[in-house]
């Protein structure tokens, strides 16, 4: 087990380290900063002074050693849209995404996993018919559209919540809303599936041919079984929210990762757009670690190797 | 016979066996030097347990997984120096017929198009063309040609089988290889499958390899059987032989262990003991671990097949075993120690 | 029916009596078990033979209380009484064992925690207990270093053991009937020898009674005592095991003796194959089921289905034109 995590670390090191790699190459020869940064009728004097002060006139080799020896050290260098630290700016903006993602990510899981449950478990009885047109519902509905038609009914025509920022708990309640219920939709839906793949297996029927009862195969029989498919659909999911974050924050004016980066991409901050690129990266790359490990601890198959 | 069409010399098959994640991984052989000749229109039976490494085998001649070492010639050519175009043509004249025939259907192709597959892919004929060889080839295995249109699903288990079968045949090969061909079938269902195999062998110019557990069906269906153990073959010969009077103690007991029709024979003790470990690398005999007549010189020294009565034996006792396979192991085992 | 049994006492209830038993699927008119008949006394084993899809295993299903989704039992009786401990409250234990040992065994669940959780609800026993009754019983199925074989998970085993283990959780029910369908069908012949002499050894040491369905006469000449053949959710004849396959009398069973192989040196003759195939249920023919396969078949065949006919001493089938013995 310790060789198999150390393994999936190793791996993930790698994709950490090329992933920096391909972003920094990428965004360079994309385009010009000092362009993008200035206004068109800069001076050639004034656009060769920005790159100098930028490093950008040194050879691409030389710029990613530099960036990657001051990344090391925590220094991800400063925003070229207001010379503060890249470190400061993402650092401020991550606890508020956290707090939207993980509260969508577990309320989520509360809606998903027991409506899935209960679909499976009272199957083509009118509970499941319900549960599963409400997640085909909240599945095919884009979540920045949920989010609009939300702001449009709770805060402009009920004005019972307010529609944008992120001063009180209330502010909270139409962005998570909207992106619990996407989830929880997906969620229960392969909840159902599975459990009922897994409920049609032989050793439930012989678990039930040994009087075992019902909601005892369930938790104990069925469930334990279930949870290793499900666990990677879960992975994908919260590897899901940090996008889902950048579609719907901007909607909700939520001052997170999600909307700093549509705003850093498209003012063209390469050292914001480029920290942010790398945090999601490590935010995935940990998302799939712990999906292999939780994989390997809940199926006895892998386990045991 | 006539030169064989197919040959073997020396073939190996070797499998990396890994424990764990540190731990060196060991091979254990899933064929050992196997030595084997197939004459044209010659039809070989090949049993043994699981893991016994037969279907290994079967792959290894259809040259679906390459040899550790060894060598196999399939009409005179050496499977090493075919080309691209050599392969093509082996292909063409060779077929492999597998144990579940509902995984071996594509769900969403009508069965006659996945019949009629290998004439367009090898050109071999147009679409009218193979359309009317299909369907002759439906009736041929006893189904009818409108049964051309169906799916997989719409089909019984039998069914299915003669569409693999079909499938197999459509381009005439020279060798098929039936891996446990008939094993998911019942009973019913095996002999007409069996009844099916044997007319269709006296029409067609073919040869075939059949792999299977089972003794009973095997047994009507080839002229020469090889018993596996361990990648090893230890008993082969005529057909008529082998049951007459089976000479290596793993044939004798897989025979005594097919259950018989007859409700007198009760409470017999179990003829062999265990199971097959296919980690389990010995010296010596492979089979003596489970042997109830091992000796001192199977541990020290490997038999290899020879003549014994009408038969190639590897076992060092061979001579000693009486023809009726049905005397308790343990009066057995006082008689010949 | 009464007299297919021949060593029982009169005034000694049946262990089970099924009664005109049907099994449909609610909705579609179509029968799975269609009237299905048969008793079993303590320490008897009965034989269920057939081909596919002729009800056999839906026959232990509905005994065993564990019907598939989708199908319900519209009629008939499953009736158990103990007579062997009249003391004990409650009805008498079954235990099943399946074709596909490993995939009935929870993938999630240790050997260990799989036997002892069953001897906690069936007799109670926890803890150090449990594991000692546990590790005896994997002992008596023939699996050995059992303390290790606990923590083991059935991934880890070959499917003979995995049966070993199935047959070792079934004993832990200490149960009066054993129901084992095709037991040995998904294994080696070598494997099905030594689990058929367990089942063997079993049945004489507790003296359960055991239901036996296989495809394979050879394993009915086996185990059973009786036999019942079956075709389209019916029973078509039921004899003692000996006469079946003496003289059997039902066209079919005949048929399905013909077409075993065997290894008998002296029977070189291939097996006959039956013609057609088994008629799907919501397609079945008039009268009686086999007659399109039958070359006994008359009129009188297609007309109606024939009743349970006696045709020798606890001899009993369901045909017009029986085989002559």
């Amino acid at each position: 087990m310790g060789a198999f995590i150390l393994s999936r670390l190793f791996r993930a090191l790698v994709v950490l380290v090329s992933t920096v790699t391909v972003v920094f190459i990428v965004l360079r020869i994309s385009g010009d900063a000092a362009q993008q940064m200035l206004p068109d009728t800069a001076s050639p004097e004034a656009l060769t002074a920005f790159r100098a002060k930028w490093g950008l006139d040194r050879s691409i080799f030389e710029q990613y050693l530099i960036y990657v020896s001051n990344a090391l050290q925590g220094d991800f260098g400063t925003s070229y849209a207001d010379g503060r630290e890249v470190f400061v700016i993402v650092s401020e903006r991550i606890p508020k995404t956290l707090l939207l993602t993980v509260s969508a990510f577990i309320l989520s899981i509360a809606l998903g996993i027991p409506a899935g449950i209960l679909a499976a478990v009272r199957r083509e009885s009118p509970v499941d018919k319900g549960v599963m047109a409400g997640a085909v519902l909240g599945y095919s509905v884009p979540n920045f559209l949920l989010g609009l038609v939300f702001v449009f009914v709770f805060a402009v025509w009920l004005r019972i919540l307010p529609s944008s920022g992120s001063s009180t708990w209330s502010h909270m309640i139409l962005p998570v809303a909207t992106f619990a219920l996407f989830n929880a939709a997906g969620i229960a839906r392969f909840m159902r599936s599975t459990l009922i793949d897994v409920l049609g297996q032989p050793y439930i029927s012989a678990a039930r041919a040994d009087g075992i009862p019902n909601w005892e195969i369930i938790l104990f029989h069925a469930l334990p079984n279930a949870a290793i498919p499900m666990i990677t659909t879960l992975g994908f999911t919260a590897g899901g929210l940090l996008g889902g974050a950048v579609l719907i924050e901007p909607v909700f004016a939520w001052p997170g990762l999600g909307s700093g980066f549509v705003a850093a991409t498209s003012s063209g901050d390469l050292a914001v757009v480029q920290a942010m690129i790398l945090l999601f990266t490590a935010f995935m790359v940990t998302i799939n670690l712990t999906v292999d490990v939780l994989y390997a601890v809940l199926n006895p198959k892998i386990r045991m190797q | 016979m006539s030169t064989p069409i197919l040959r073997t010399k020396d073939l190996s098959k070797a499998f990396g066996h890994k424990t764990s994640l540190f731990s060196r991984s060991h091979s254990f052989f899933a064929s050992r030097s196997i030595d084997l000749d197939l004459a044209a229109r010659e039809r070989l039976g090949i049993v043994g347990e699981s893991g016994s490494g037969k279907s290994t085998l079967g792959r290894l001649l259809l040259g679906l997984t390459p040899p550790t070492s060894g060598e196999i010639w399939f009409e005179g050519i050496n499977h090493k120096d075919r080309t691209a175009r050599d392969w093509l043509q082996f292909r063409i004249q060779t077929s492999l017929v597998q144990q579940n025939p509902l995984s071996a259907l594509n769900p969403q192709m009508t069965v006659g198009k996945q019949v009629s597959e290998a004439l367009l892919v090898h050109r071999i004929a147009n679409r009218a063309d193979a359309y009317k060889r299909v369907g002759a080839m439906f009736e041929r295995v006893g189904l009818s040609a409108t049964m051309m249109d169906r799916y997989p699903h719409q089909m019984s288990g039998g069914q299915r089988q003669r569409v693999v079968i079909a499938r197999a045949l459509i381009l005439n090969p020279k060798l098929v290889v039936f891996d446990e061909a008939v094993s998911a079938l019942d009973v019913s269902v095996q002999a007409q499958v069996v009844a099916l195999l044997r007319e269709l062998w006296q029409e067609l110019n073919l040869a075939y390899v059949f792999i299977t557990h089972d003794l009973r069906i095997v047994r009507h269906l080839v002229d020469r059987i090889a018993v596996m153990y361990l990648g090893r073959v230890v008993e082969t010969g005529d057909i008529r032989s082998v049951y007459h009077w089976p000479r290596h103690p793993y044939t004798r007991a897989l025979l005594a262990s097919v259950p018989t029709m007859n409700p007198a024979v009760r409470n017999i003790v179990p003829p062999i003991k265990g199971e097959l470990d296919v980690t389990k690398a010995l010296h010596g005999c492979p089979f003596r671990s489970r042997c109830p007549f091992a000796i001192e010189r199977c541990s020290s020294e490997t038999p290899h097949l020879r003549p014994v009565g009408g038969q190639q034996v590897s076992c060092h006792r061979a001579e000693e075993f009486p023809q009726s396979i049905t005397s308790p192991v343990a009066e057995l085992r006082e008689e010949i120690v | 029916m009464e007299d297919a049994h021949r060593f029982r006492e009169e005034d000694m209830p049946r262990l089970l009596t099924v009664q005109d038993l049907v099994v449909e699927m609610p909705g579609r008119n179509i029968k799975i078990l269609n009237g299905v008949s048969f008793s079993l006394d303590t320490g008897q084993t009965l034989g269920l033979v057939g081909e596919s899809g002729c009800g056999k295993s839906m026959t232990c299903y509905a005994i065993g209380n564990m019907l598939p989704h989708g199908l319900a039992q519209t009629g008939g009786s499953v009736d158990l009484s103990s007579n062997a401990t009249p003391s004990k409250a409650g009805k008498p234990k079954i235990s099943m064992i399946f074709q596909d040992p490993t995939s009935s065994l929870n993938p999630v669940h240790t050997i260990g925690y799989y036997l002892e959780s069953a001897l906690h609800r069936h007799q109670g026993l926890k803890g150090s207990d449990a594991r000692m009754e546990a590790m005896r019983l994997l002992e008596r199925v023939g699996i050995d270093r059992v303390k290790s074989r606990l923590r083991s998970y059935p991934h880890q085993f070959s499917g003979g053991m995995n049966q070993r283990v199935m047959i070792a959780h079934a004993l832990a029910a200490k149960p009066e009937l054993l129901i084992a369908d095709e037991p040995t069908t998904a294994l080696d012949v070598t494997m099905q020898a030594q689990i058929l002499h367990l089942l063997e050894e079993l049945k004489a040491e507790t003296g359960m009674a055991l239901i036996i369905v296989s495809h394979d006469l050879g394993v009915i000449a086996r185990l059973a005592d009786e036999a019942a053949v079956m075709y389209c959710g019916k029973i078509v004849e039921t004899a003692p095991v000996e006469d079946l396959l003496a003289r059997p009398a039902h066209p079919y069973a005949r048929a399905l003796i013909d077409c075993m192989p065997s290894i008998d040196a002296s029977d070189l003759e291939p097996p006959v194959p039956i013609p057609g195939s088994v008629p799907l249920l919501d397609c079945l023919p008039h009268g009686c089921y086999f007659h399109p396969r039958c070359s006994r078949a008359s009129s009188q065949c297609t007309a109606q289905f024939p009743s349970s006919a006696i045709v020798g001493p606890a001899h009993q089938a369901a045909c017009y034109h029986p085989v002559a013995a």
